[in-house]
């Protein structure tokens, strides 16, 4: 009788069928973040502008789902393979 | 001594050389059949991420991001920078769905038997049934939205080599010159040639944008005298919705929409989600898009806001170069432009191609005798009406580009009707993509206002479609293929 083993997952290894909604709340947050007020917006930290620096961030978090649901994938179909 | 012009002439000879060496490559490796001409035999990682960005960034990468810095400030960055970071994350999430939709496909025997998996958006929507009205409608109305895009990419390119180089009183032999060359080597290499000049392509865009950038700031004392400086002449730049008002939410929401929904609805990125290798070359060249996309729109910014300090003439590119990098540099910011422009344009040229012939021929391209020939005479064709337009004045590159996105991203609801089995459903989807393709072009000709009810008509269009696409995709969970 063929058995068939089911490889040990990690419990947020669906986290990456979420990678839409993330993107799609990350992405509004940042377009929202237009209405702070343009006196705290244009303040300078660190030599760039307040708001640039919470858009490198939002960016930033964007790059890392994307690697994670990436490295989830390719690990899987290795799995697979 | 060798001078500027000197140099401009060598390395533009040099990129033509390439060019040339490429397409007779490409047309040795490619054995001759129509498969490999215009669809390639599976592309790798490097091939499939730089052609994928080359094609995407195009001549607006230089010319228009850093005017648009310029102009309206850091919040362009939303419009840019966190819009096609995130345009990469959900290619990954789709884009993997999508290749494993059409792979069902070709076990689907419905209306055209394909042989094998579709490799374009009318393959794809013929091998789903879908009406040949309804292929029409979206071929032409794809070609419709395109054509502007690809006219931008000319007349960018030829009006800076003009500047460069005058060859006559106005920017068209050079219009004519650059469409003969990237006819030529898409002609010769097919496909193969396109992917891989894209991808050189690319790298030469990065290069020149990072060098420019680089040269921009320590021009300017370093980054921080950057913004101090941009502070002092125009503090609205550093918020948004910047000194002009547009990037409000509503600019910047319809924006997203449009630009994340590019790969799904315009040829020239659907051919390559579909003709990369496999799963996943395809997913690793989702994320090294959205590497790239930071890394190429990042110094537009800094090029952007050292233009505020340097010259109030709008032309201000060749002015800030000439002025802050080493005189041997503005060469090679010529090439780059040309790079960046041909890369965008051909790919789009030689997918609009293969999408009119898979419409005209009712058989498989790969395998019909003529589709070669009509693929090409369909590119010259639609490159000789581009280059028509490209001498008439446009008023911004960028905004240009945004309702040729905006346009095509309306004709969603089509791509979605084909994985639907409702008839109804589908009809209903079809209905949408036309009405709301109808009312947009109402709107670019002022036949109907901008907005209705402090909304502009594009969130409308994009609210009462999304509200029927989610419906017909979960209360009708009845998929074509499940």
């Amino acid at each position: 009788m063929k058995s068939k083993s089911t490889p040990l997952r990690p419990p947020w290894i669906k986290l990456s069928s979420l990678l839409p909604i993330a993107i799609i709340i990350l992405s509004l947050l940042a377009i929202l973040s237009t209405f702070v007020p343009s006196t705290l917006q244009e303040n300078i930290v660190l030599g760039f502008p307040f708001i640039l620096w919470v858009w490198f961030l939002i960016v930033a978090l964007l790059v890392i789902i994307t690697v994670v649901a990436a490295w989830q994938f390719v690990s899987r179909s290795n799995d697979d393979n | 001594m060798i001078t500027d012009q000197t140099l401009l002439y060598f390395l533009l000879a040099f990129y033509l050389g390439f060019l040339c060496f490429f397409s007779w490559y490409s047309a040795k490796a490619g054995k001759g059949n129509n498969k490999d001409y215009l669809f390639g035999s599976g592309f790798g990682f490097f091939l499939s991420f730089l052609g994928i960005s080359a094609s995407l960034f195009s001549t607006f990468t230089l010319q228009g991001m850093p005017a648009f810095f310029r102009n309206h400030g850091i919040a362009s960055w939303v419009f840019l920078g966190v819009t096609d970071v995130a345009l990469a994350g959900l290619l990954l999430f789709f884009g993997l769905r999508m290749r494993q939709f059409v792979r069902k496909l070709v076990s689907y025997n419905y209306q055209q038997p394909l042989n094998h998996s579709p490799k374009n958006l009318t393959e794809w929507l013929k091998k789903s049934g879908l009406s040949k009205l309804t292929i029409w409608f979206f071929v032409v109305a794809v070609t419709l939205f395109m054509i502007p895009y690809i006219t931008i990419q000319i007349k960018g390119a030829a009006i800076l080599l003009q500047s460069a180089i005058p060859l006559g009183e106005t920017h068209l032999l050079w219009s004519i010159l650059m469409v003969t060359v990237m006819l030529g080597y898409s002609w010769f290499g097919g496909i193969r040639a396109i992917f891989i000049t894209d991808a050189v392509q690319g790298v030469i865009l990065l290069i020149t944008v990072w060098l420019i950038a680089i040269f921009a700031i320590q021009a300017s004392g370093g980054i921080a005298t950057l913004f101090v400086n941009v502070a002092e002449i125009q503090p609205a730049l550093l918020s948004a919705p910047g000194p002009k008002g547009l990037l409000n939410w509503q600019f910047l929401l319809v924006s997203f929409i449009s630009i994340v929904l590019m790969p799904y609805v315009q040829p020239q990125l659907m051919t390559r989600i579909l003709v990369t290798k496999n799963d996943k070359t395809f997913a690793l060249s989702a994320v090294a898009l959205g590497v790239f996309a930071i890394l190429v729109i990042l110094p537009t910014l800094f090029i952007g806001l050292r233009s505020v300090a340097l010259t109030t003439d709008g032309n201000f590119l060749p002015h800030l170069i000439r002025h802050d990098a080493p005189p041997f540099f503005y060469a090679l910011f010529i090439v780059g432009v040309l790079a960046a422009a041909m890369s965008t344009a051909d790919s789009q040229l030689l997918a609009i191609g293969t999408e009119w012939s898979s419409t005209l021929i009712n058989e498989d391209i790969q395998q019909h005798q003529t589709s070669r020939f009509l693929v090409k005479g369909i590119c010259t064709s639609v490159a000789l009406i581009a280059l028509s337009l490209a001498q008439l004045s446009f008023k911004s590159l960028i905004l240009f580009s945004i309702n040729s996105f905006i346009g095509t991203s309306l004709l969603l609801p089509i791509i979605l009707a084909s994985i639907i089995h409702s008839l109804q459903w589908r009809r209903i989807l079809i209905v949408t993509s036309v009405v709301n393709v109808g009312l947009f072009f109402s709107v670019i000709l002022d036949f109907l206002p901008r907005m209705i009810m402090g909304l502009r008509v594009e969130l409308w269009l994009y609210a009462i479609s999304g509200v029927l696409m989610g419906l017909a995709y979960h209360q009708y969970n009845k998929r074509l293929i499940p």
